[in-house]
């Protein structure tokens, strides 16, 4: 957090010096566990492994841009309802025209760069708009058994197998 | 202490009068006969004779436990199908005093009755009575049977609580199954069956209790009960009265948490005691009715001398205008009121989405530092697949939280969770607030539009001076009578909350003294392990000194383990009859209330494999067995040899002659007067 305690530290001298007097409680300005490297992992071993009943046994294949909708929305399960009915009732669904999609959908970096490192570790590789297993996938499988296990992250794989009933199109992954 | 003298089972057919019987004596002795010879027909007349049949589940007065043989048609003596006729069993009972009891009740006939027959030391019946078996068996006193076996069998009468929470009483049938072990329920767990079948609470240890003997333990169960039965209903009409208060506050829009049903029955009684309810509504919520009430009488007092005596200026429109103005400014209100009610509500919506948001990252951040802190689920390493140096999560502007990082994020989460839910409660207060606002400012705008059309209609500043001062009498006298509705209802609820304390402030608590039941316990115990060796349960042989103990529902265990899940499946019939023999010599140990008999009906057909029986052959020629001073009675079906064995060490063996049970009651032949 040493970012955030000097942006206060900044914004505490300037207070000060138009004559206020701020209290500053570092111990209350936190990172959230959603920017946390460890939970995305565990998110995105959550998204290639949960049962989703309608794959191919052993095909571990992911569109890119499905994988960040997936791992967005079972971090937010609130937003899981309308999803559906959006991804459901819209002939021509684009991520545009989702009205109550998150603004900090975009701005999602945590998980792009989770990919990335994943990638680089050779954990996952790029296929075209898809990324499949790479040759340290298993670390993944014991990840998400491991997860299940200790009955971790019970939340976000319920919702992601309920996701698992939607499946992607381009149209809908238009507006990334 | 009671034993079984004789059993019997007779009646009339076709072909004759047929008839069975046996005879016991006192201590151990085992009933050996072929299977299909009738045992079973014997051991069902005893539960039969005590009115005994709703322990199986059967309805009062359904013989259907017996064979069609006594019900139905009979095989005697070569002859199939023999109609019966009438067939009865008869149950002989003698008392350690030596008087004796004989019931007589009829199986194919009026079984609701049972004919009770005093006999004296010489077998001679000194008195003769009809008893209802079980139509108010317990409860009336002078032809219930159960009633007349109680006091007969010296047993006190013990009051329990239902699940009801009302007061009920020990029957025969609830401690019955710890001394009568039925061939087909007997031996499985018939004790578990009590609590569904009879709706008592706690039967189960009751039983045991009352059989040790431990009366005061069962007199101090059954206060406690009563108590928590009291304590329950008390908190069911605090509940009751909360809401009707919290419903008539809220219909007025006056919030406060002193009336809610929030704790246990002393804090609610420590709360409401505090104040009133007019008072709580003076200092919580500045809210004086009288004070109202009197305001608007002063203001009636006034319209009225106005609208009788005043003066009327023939020459002013403000009537008219001021009525009209007061609509107009109404009709503002309320458009405020339902904006700001909207807007609440909507902010209540949102407040309520952000909780469960903040549930939700409670549970995952919550999961997260589980994760960090037993290393759950995460990659160790990353490195480079083609040069293999690890790759640095921050290159890629990734961070790792740290454990304490994490706890900081969970606490703040708390805190947020705790805001948030005070923020949707404060909106819930506004909102009764508002609602309450908004109905007031309704109920003034129609009566200010009804003011409003009168004064239209009026001709003249006169007459539209005195329909104003009309219908503000009229709204003002409405207004009084709410009012006074209000403390009315506000009064009776102060007197059912004061009754209500009264009730509470005599709630009693209960001491508890175990030196009495500790006592029967541990001989009961002692008893326990002692027979569990004599008849060879593995799993307390296993052990050179089995930690056995029984837990507070009197089930055995050996350490931390229930008995009943240790040990081979054979050793289920050897804990059952152990458990009930132990009870039987524990109760006789310590003065208790067993009859003093106990019924093992085919302990060997639970598990017929040779070591079993060998084992409870060991046992009923052992020490143990033969020391057992209360009369237990087996009905089984043994080998020559082993009857042999049996005998050559004492043991009372009954080998009944013949086939069957019943058999035709030959016909004396009728003497010559010379042979007379």
């Amino acid at each position: 957090m040493p970012n955030e305690l000097d942006s206060l530290g900044e914004l505490a001298a300037l207070l000060k010096e138009v004559g206020a007097s701020p209290r500053v409680r570092p111990e209350r300005v936190v990172r959230s566990t959603l920017y946390d490297l460890d939970y995305h992992v565990a998110l995105i071993a959550c998204v290639f492994f949960v049962p989703s009943g309608n794959e191919a046994a052993g095909s571990h294949s992911v569109l890119a841009h499905w994988l960040k909708i997936l791992q967005f929305i079972a971090v937010r399960p609130t937003l899981l309802t309308n999803f559906q009915v959006w991804a459901t009732t819209r002939r021509h669904q684009d991520l545009d025209t989702w009205q109550k999609m998150p603004r900090g959908y975009l701005g999602d970096s945590t998980h792009d760069r989770t990919v990335e490192l994943l990638i680089a570790g050779g954990v996952l590789m790029r296929d075209g708009d898809a990324l499949v297993a790479g040759r340290r996938f298993a670390d993944l499988r014991r990840i998400y058994d491991d997860l299940v296990a200790g009955n971790l992250l019970s939340s976000e794989r319920a919702t992601l197998l309920r996701l698992s009933h939607n499946r992607p199109n381009k149209t809908l992954l238009k507006g990334e | 202490m009671i034993r079984i003298e004789e059993i019997k089972v007779c009646g009339e057919s076709d072909a004759g009068a047929f008839a069975g019987s046996f005879t016991f004596k006192e201590g151990l002795q085992v009933v050996s006969a072929d299977n299909h010879f009738g045992k079973s027909l014997a051991v069902t007349s005893i539960a039969w004779c005590l009115g005994l049949e709703p322990m199986f589940g059967l309805q009062d007065n359904d013989p259907s436990r017996f064979p069609v043989a006594v019900r139905e048609v009979i095989d005697l003596d070569g002859r199939v199908n023999v109609t019966v006729h009438s067939s009865r069993s008869i149950l002989t009972l003698r008392r350690g005093d030596a008087v004796g009891l004989r019931l007589t009740r009829e199986i194919l006939g009026n079984p609701a009755e049972v004919l009770v027959e005093e006999l004296d030391v010489g077998h001679t019946v000194s008195r003769t009575s009809r008893l209802q078996a079980r139509k108010q068996t317990m409860k009336d006193e002078a032809a219930g049977l159960q009633n007349f076996l109680f006091t007969w069998c010296g047993l006190q009468r013990t009051p329990i609580v239902t699940n009801r929470g009302d007061e009920s009483e020990l029957y025969l049938e609830n401690i019955a199954p710890l001394f009568y072990i039925d061939q087909s329920e007997g031996w499985t767990d018939l004790q578990a069956l009590q609590v569904y079948r009879y709706g008592l609470l706690e039967i189960s240890d009751v039983a045991v209790e009352y059989l040790l003997g431990a009366i005061a333990a069962i007199a101090e169960r059954f206060k406690r009960q009563t108590v928590a039965a009291t304590e329950a209903r008390l908190k069911a009409d605090a509940s009751a009265l909360a809401s009707q208060v919290g419903a008539l506050f809220e219909q007025h829009g006056w919030v406060t948490n002193t009336w809610s049903d929030f704790g246990n029955i002393s804090t609610i009684v420590k709360r409401w005691s505090s104040q009133t309810l007019s008072d709580s509504l003076k200092t919580e919520l500045n809210v004086d009715l009288s004070v109202q009430q009197a305001a608007m009488r002063e203001r009636a007092d006034r319209l009225r001398a106005h609208l009788t005596q005043g003066r009327l200026d023939p020459n002013s429109a403000t009537a008219s205008s001021d009525v009209s103005q007061a609509v107009v400014e109404l009709k503002d209100q309320r458009h405020q009121r339902r904006e700001e009610l909207r807007i609440l509500r909507r902010q209540q919506s949102d407040q309520q989405e952000l909780l469960i948001n903040i549930e939700h990252r409670l549970h995952s951040a919550r999961d997260v530092l589980r994760l960090k802190k037993e290393g759950i689920g995460r990659i160790e390493i990353v490195e480079c697949p083609t040069c293999h140096r690890s790759l640095d999560p921050s290159t890629f502007q990734l961070t790792a939280q740290s454990t304490e990082s994490v706890e900081a994020h969970v606490a703040a989460l708390e805190r947020d969770r705790t805001l948030v839910q005070a923020n949707i409660t404060a909106c819930e207060n506004q909102i009764i607030r508002l609602c309450a606002d908004l109905a007031n400012v309704e109920n003034g705008l129609r009566d200010a539009e009804r003011a409003l059309g009168t004064v239209n209609q009026a001709i003249g500043a006169s007459r539209e001076q005195l329909a104003r001062a009309a219908t503000d009498l009229a709204a003002t006298e409405t207004e009084i009578e709410r009012i006074s509705e209000t403390s009315r209802e506000l009064l009776g609820l102060q007197i059912r909350i004061r009754d209500w304390i009264q009730r509470a402030g005599i709630a009693e608590t209960v001491k508890t003294d175990n030196t009495d039941l500790e006592r029967r316990r541990m001989e009961f115990t002692g008893r326990l392990r002692e027979l569990l060796t004599a008849l060879g349960h593995s799993a307390i042989l296993s052990q050179p000194d089995p930690n056995l103990h029984l837990d507070e529902h009197y089930i055995p265990y050996l350490g931390p383990r229930r008995l009943r899940s240790l040990g081979s499946a054979s050793d289920h019939p050897r804990l059952v009859a152990a458990y009930v023999l132990a009870l039987a010599v524990a109760s006789k140990a310590e003065d208790g209330l067993h009859p003093g008999f106990v019924v093992l009906d085919e302990p060997l057909q639970q598990n017929p494999d040779e070591a079993h029986r060998g084992l409870f052959i060991e046992f009923l020629v052992s020490e143990t067995a033969a020391a057992l001073k209360v009369q237990t009675i087996v009905f089984t079906w043994l080998h020559a040899p082993e009857l042999a064995r049996l005998r050559a060490k004492g043991v009372n063996v009954i080998t009944p002659e013949g086939v069957h049970f019943l058999r035709l009651v030959q016909v004396p032949e009728v003497l010559s007067p010379a042979q007379s």
